[in-house]
């Protein structure tokens, strides 16, 4: 209850001075930015979500060959070591 | 709004929606009434211009969506306003302002078959002031905005019901203390 401020106008608001605030051709242009922008926005949404990705991937292939190596050397150790201990 | 105005306007829509110049001509019909419509909810002109210029932006970047449910266009646009209204007083915490043209005032006077006296007209704005945000919204739409039952449903977001619910109870108040002699579906 009385939340609201009721306020009496003793003129309505000319067609004229409304008229001074209506320009389609504004309205249009702030569309275009808001489109410009918003489809600019995903681009660089869609290059992050890609570059993420991109790390990742390399980051799984360099641990993958870091292991296989690890592997490797592993393997000559133990051979080197098994000749080693026969001799 | 007639069959074929519908008609006329829906194709305007769907030409709207392949080619966002076309709405301008939509833009030029129902401006003046929206910027009415929030005017009468800010008292201020140059919020009421921005407020404007947020609601056809909003309605140009989704018309692709807009699907017709009965109610003119129009109604859409009063929705999208009254949103953003609502929005600007949430984000301010600001008092909601109702400004009424004295003229109108005067035309729900005649029918209260009153004196038109100053007298009178404070206690009309100090009995609006009483009554409760939804109550104001309906009276607004209702006989400020000369819109239907199914279209201030649609506008609030309430049921057709709810919306009839809401003016009888408003226009019960306007009798009691005004004398007014007013139908609740706003016809004498």
């Amino acid at each position: 209850m009385g939340r609201n401020e009721i306020r009496l106008k003793r003129q309505k608001i000319s067609s004229g001075r409304i008229a001074k605030h209506r320009n389609y051709e504004q309205l249009m242009e702030l569309h275009e930015r808001q489109k410009r922008i918003k489809r600019t926005t995903s681009l660089l949404i869609y290059f992050a979500i890609f570059t993420i990705l991109m790390v990742l991937l390399i980051t799984i292939i360099m641990m993958r060959q870091w292991e296989r190596k690890e592997t490797k050397d592993k393997k000559a150790v133990i051979e080197y070591s098994i000749l080693h201990n026969k001799t | 709004m007639s069959e074929a105005e519908l008609q006329q306007e829906y194709e305007i829509l769907e030409r709207s929606k392949k080619d966002s110049k076309a709405f301008g001509e939509l833009y030029e019909k129902y401006f003046d009434r929206i910027f009415r419509f929030v005017y009468r909810q800010t008292d201020d002109e140059d919020l009421t211009a921005d407020l404007c210029s947020q609601t056809f932006l909003s309605a140009l970047k989704n018309v692709e969506r807009y699907q017709f449910r009965g109610v003119p266009f129009s109604a859409w646009l009063y929705k999208i306003a009254s949103n953003e209204v609502n929005k600007h007083y949430r984000k301010k915490k600001k008092v909601k302002v109702f400004s009424i043209e004295e003229i109108r005032v005067r035309e729900l006077m005649e029918q209260a078959n009153e004196d038109w006296d100053e007298e009178l007209i404070d206690r009309m704005l100090t009995f609006l002031k009483g009554l409760p945000t939804e109550m104001l919204q309906v009276l607004e739409l209702r006989f400020f905005e000369d819109k239907d039952f199914k279209e201030i449903a649609f506008i609030l977001d309430i049921t057709e019901s709810g919306a009839k619910m809401r003016t009888y109870r408003a226009i019960d108040r306007l009798r009691k203390h005004f004398n007014l002699h007013i139908k609740y579906d706003g016809k004498e």
